[in-house]
């Protein structure tokens, strides 16, 4: 007990106080500019926050962390562009819901469920830090790569029809991942002599240009001339209505739950997480035809799953020094200068830090639940910008953020090249997501399968439970939509022949 | 005033009519899919004959760095297979309107433009040629005006130098 009194008694600081506001606005912002993701963000936000005492910097890095988890969902919803990785699932109920003129129910269903999500996972936090620890230490290296591959499978999974190019876009995306050195050996792959390949491709820059770039460019070359745009015009109701919020609880539930898992995986973050959710309630609702086309259970799933990864993550790398996700692993530097190691001992040395963070975290998360909510209508101005001028606003964020994540002009020609490269991929039918999903979780795939074949040898795979789990399911959810439509083909002409005429 | 809100109004109606495509994929001839499946092939083929040209395995080793890359290769060549069969017995259905001829040129420009800024960079300080890109932009889209021509290249400049340059602290 006196280690939660001292916990949270060291966030009724003042300055604390101050840095967790800053926080939350600086989160917020950078979440909704595509461009700008909480990993660049607190990145930079490292610099400064050095200076500062332990408290007061985690109170700036964390609330960043939150807050942007509410952020990005706005131009995900808005502009079909994911403000971060995590939203990459918010893109596929989100903006048709705001193209239906439900933009301002998407937004406040949105920010309500990620607040469930955080909070339920703060909870994982303080409850069962040390258990869900363990259980994710029992993941070896064929397990990590099995949940790649589930991972991956649900995204092209979402491919509507369109397997064999969304795999073969995954297929490309673990490609353009092998990019640089290779994890095990150090041999350079790809690189032609370029160093900034070295390590591999930018997938910032690369998101940004599929996701963001593509789109505007596919506007323009569509536009009729002289035509204008904003994406959206009819942004309809704010609050949604009391059946709507009883559609929201079933998904909720199942993407908090699917994001708490991911949450504490290694380096599996809120994309993930969001797109496992989406799919899993799809499964479970008793309306899967309207996932992908304006279904509120569709957005709340991957939405609250993103943000029920936080205290996973937060768990995991505190817990066992093994950073969650890539905030987590920018994070860990900074705790690492002020002298707080991560690791095992470091709940034992300092046990009331655990209730400090998960205090942190809550006041972020109401925060910046509060914030998503008041400022939506002036956010929400920003749609009735025309073609041009959202056109020359995204352009031109797309290519300062990328320029900012290293102050690298390659990584903006790398986004120009991705632009082109989503724009084709859009009007030839092939997904982007698995492409993307393929280049951040590649490095992961591809070690973990050497390293698990290595040590195991070639059925390692089916010597582990929880993998063979995973890939079963994974093959499941690519032949089952396949069968069950033929198996509709076949029972159609019967059911017709049947029918009285 | 007035104006400009029937004239918003106007441009939204046009932009939400070019939104209300359904979201299928787009249709295509049998030949186009053929030909797409053709070029994933092509891709596959070429990283294969690029991962011969990687570090060879280490003799204890099966699993060294030309074996990921030609797994996928070989994942790669297998699929574009597919997407061309699929194509030829099930071609997709239409769902992006036809890039008009003017759009194209559009595009081209501003990535023109793009390079142009890239160049001018070097030799000129952030707030002097990004208002300059985004008034070519602007004009390239057709727009007119004060508030496009000036209002827009300002602001946007200003708060691109605002969140970069001095919030977060990025040389620009």
């Amino acid at each position: 007990m006196s280690d939660v009194i001292a916990g949270v008694g060291a966030l009724l600081d003042p300055t604390v106080l101050l840095c967790l506001i800053i926080g939350t606005l600086l989160g917020t912002l950078v979440g909704a500019v595509p461009g700008i993701t909480a990993t660049m963000a607190v990145a930079l936000a490292t610099g400064f926050t050095l200076t500062l005492e332990p408290i007061q910097g985690l109170a700036v890095l964390l609330s960043i962390y939150v807050a942007a988890q509410f952020g990005d969902r706005v131009p995900a919803i808005l502009v079909n562009t994911p403000g971060t990785p995590a939203s990459i699932a918010t893109t596929f109920d989100g903006f048709p819901l705001a193209k239906a003129g439900r933009a301002g129910v998407a937004l406040t269903s949105s920010a309500l469920v990620s607040a469930v999500g955080s909070l339920a996972s703060i909870l994982i936090l303080v409850f069962l830090a040390q258990p869900i620890a363990r259980i994710a230490l029992s993941f070896g290296p064929i397990e990590l790569f099995a949940l790649v591959v589930f991972g991956m499978t649900m995204m092209v999974g979402v491919s509507n029809g369109r397997i064999a190019k969304g795999l073969a876009a995954g297929a490309v995306g673990l490609l353009l991942g092998a990019v640089g050195r290779d994890p095990i050996t150090g041999d350079h792959r790809f690189t032609f002599g370029l160093p900034e390949l070295t390590s591999g491709l930018p997938f910032i820059a690369v998101i940004i240009g599929v996701f963001g770039l593509a789109e505007i460019f596919n506007q323009i070359i569509e536009a009729r001339r002289g035509g204008t745009a904003s994406p959206i015009e009819q942004l309809g109701r704010w609050w949604p209505d009391r059946a709507e919020r009883r559609t929201l609880v079933k998904p909720t539930a199942i993407g908090t739950g699917i994001g708490a898992v991911v949450g504490v995986v290694p380096a599996a973050g809120g994309d993930i997480a969001g797109i496992i959710a989406w799919d899993q309630a799809r499964r479970a609702s008793q309306h899967p035809e309207r996932f992908g086309k304006g279904s509120l259970e569709g957005l709340a799933a991957p939405d609250s799953a993103s943000t029920a990864t936080m205290g996973g993550s937060v768990t995991t790398t505190l817990a066992l020094g093994v950073p969650g996700d890539s905030v987590m692993a920018v994070m860990l530097g900074s705790m690492i200068v002020w002298g707080l190691q991560p690791g095992p001992s470091l709940f034992v040395e300092n046990p009331d830090l655990v209730f400090s963070i998960s205090g942190i975290m809550i006041v972020a998360t109401l925060a910046a639940l509060g914030l998503a909510l008041v400022r939506m209508q002036g956010v929400v101005k920003l749609l009735k910008l025309p073609l041009n001028a959202l056109a020359v606003v995204i352009i031109t964020f797309c290519m300062v953020g990328t320029y900012a994540v290293q102050n690298s002009v390659f990584d903006v020609i790398v986004m120009l090249v991705f632009g082109i490269v989503g724009l084709g991929m859009k009007r030839w039918g092939f997904p982007a997501g698995p492409l993307v999903l393929g280049l951040i979780l590649g490095p992961l795939a591809e070690s973990n399968l050497r390293r698990g074949l290595l040590i195991d040898g070639p059925f390692a795979a089916f010597q582990s439970p929880i993998a063979a789990s995973l890939i079963a399911l994974s093959v499941f959810a690519l032949i089952a939509p396949a069968v069950l439509r033929t198996l509709k083909r076949r029972s159609k002409p019967r059911a017709d022949a049947a029918a009285p005429r | 005033m007035t104006a400009m809100v029937e004239e918003r109004t106007v441009q939204a109606t046009e932009v939400n009519d070019l939104e209300q495509a359904p979201d299928q994929p787009a249709q295509s001839t049998r030949l186009r899919e053929i030909l797409i499946g053709a070029g994933v092939v092509a891709v596959g083929a070429t990283v294969l004959l690029l991962a011969q040209q990687l570090p060879a395995e280490a003799a204890n080793s099966e699993f060294g760095s030309r074996w990921w890359p030609s797994l996928i290769g070989g994942a790669i060549t297998l699929l574009g297979l597919a997407v061309a069969i699929v194509g030829a017995l099930r071609p997709p259905v239409r769902d992006c309107e036809e890039p008009g001829a003017t759009g194209i040129w559009q595009l081209l420009a501003i990535l023109g433009l793009i390079v142009v800024y890239g160049i001018a960079w070097r030799f000129a300080h952030f707030l002097v040629v990004t208002p300059l890109l985004v008034l070519g932009i602007m004009t390239l889209l057709g727009g007119r005006g004060w508030r496009s021509l000036v209002l827009v290249p300002v602001v946007v400049t200003g708060a691109l130098y605002g969140v970069f340059g001095l919030l977060l602290r990025v040389p620009l």
